[in-house]
């Protein structure tokens, strides 16, 4: 009943200030409408609830552009999206071997810099990383990928009995 | 129909049966293979046929091996043996209907086999290739796990 008869009051209001306005602009010719200035053109405004009553006005709770449809299905692509977003981009390093040095790197050294082998052999004195490439440089590919895609060299690294770098060789897989 | 035209059907009558026939069978499909020679998506790309050539029984060492060819793809626990496996593409058939089409890979996936001794001497190897198969296109290999 309140929200009826409130209704009706913010029509009236709005009524009343249609009139008002166009009451004072009444007999004025172009010529003298263009010479006021803006704030003569107006009255005050009625209420923000009035005008929207009269659908004259979107409600402040989102900007004109976001409508809650839009909002929502922006809400609804982004929580989508979090499966699609991909952190394991290693960094590319155009030195990325240069440390290998046969007879001087050790096993530590390499586990350090490449971390754990995508296979061994020989327990463990021959290891295989997997290594991508492109423009920036050299990564260093996670062993979870069964098949070649996405790699561009087998880097092989045989130690000798003291873990120490003996011969190593870059192979082009791709 | 212009007499000329039927006088020239009757006079070729086994090619215009044999135009019709053909007409006949590709009606609203079209059926198109194209010889091609690529690896799939997934298939390493350093190995060949001809790569055997230089392995010799009893004097190459898995060492070698590894370090001239790479990673294997598939490793013996005891390292007494690994393999090699690679996939060619060697025909697309594309097949166009009316307001569809698709495409079929045949190739061959080939296994390089190689069998060590307990000091890592090669003692055996084989190439094996497999017949012409369907392959799936490249766009639907899935690459994880």
């Amino acid at each position: 009943m309140s929200t009826a008869s409130a209704k009706g009051e913010d029509q009236a209001a709005v009524e009343t200030w249609s009139e008002a306005l166009h009451h004072e602009l009444r007999g004025l010719t172009p010529r003298q409408l263009a010479r006021l200035p803006p704030d003569q053109t107006r009255l005050p405004a009625p209420s923000r609830r009035a005008g929207h009553a009269m659908g004259l006005e979107r409600p402040k709770l989102f900007c004109r552009c976001l409508t809650p449809t839009l909002a929502l299905t922006a809400l609804l692509l982004l929580l989508l999206a979090q499966g699609c977003a991909t952190t394991d981009q290693p960094l590319p390093d155009p030195h990325l071997l240069n440390f290998l040095r046969e007879g001087q790197t050790k096993r530590e050294d390499i586990a350090l810099k490449f971390g754990p082998p995508s296979r061994t052999l020989e327990q463990e004195r021959v290891l295989f990383y997997r290594l991508g490439q492109n423009r920036k440089g050299y990564f260093v590919r996670e062993a979870r990928y069964e098949n070649w895609a996405d790699v561009r060299h087998s880097l092989v690294l045989v130690l000798d009995e003291h873990g120490v770098l003996q011969k190593h060789s870059l192979v082009s897989v791709r | 129909m212009n007499r000329d035209l039927l006088r020239l059907i009757y006079s070729r009558w086994w090619q215009s049966v044999a135009l019709a026939a053909a007409l006949t069978a590709v009606t609203g499909c079209i059926v198109l293979p194209v010889p091609v020679n690529y690896h799939t998506h997934g298939s390493r790309k350093n190995l060949r046929s001809e790569d055997a050539q230089w392995l010799v029984r009893g004097q190459t060492t898995r060492k070698q091996v590894v370090l001239r060819l790479g990673e294997p793809d598939e490793i013996e626990d005891d390292g007494s043996s690994v393999v090699y496996r690679w996939e060619k593409i060697y025909l697309q058939v594309w097949i166009v209907f009316w307001s569809a089409g698709g495409r079929d890979d045949f190739g061959r996936d080939y296994a390089l086999e190689l069998a060590f001794d307990l000091h890592g001497t090669l003692t055996k190897h084989a190439l094996l290739k497999s017949g012409f198969k369907i392959k799936p296109p490249s766009s639907l290999v899935v690459t994880n796990k």
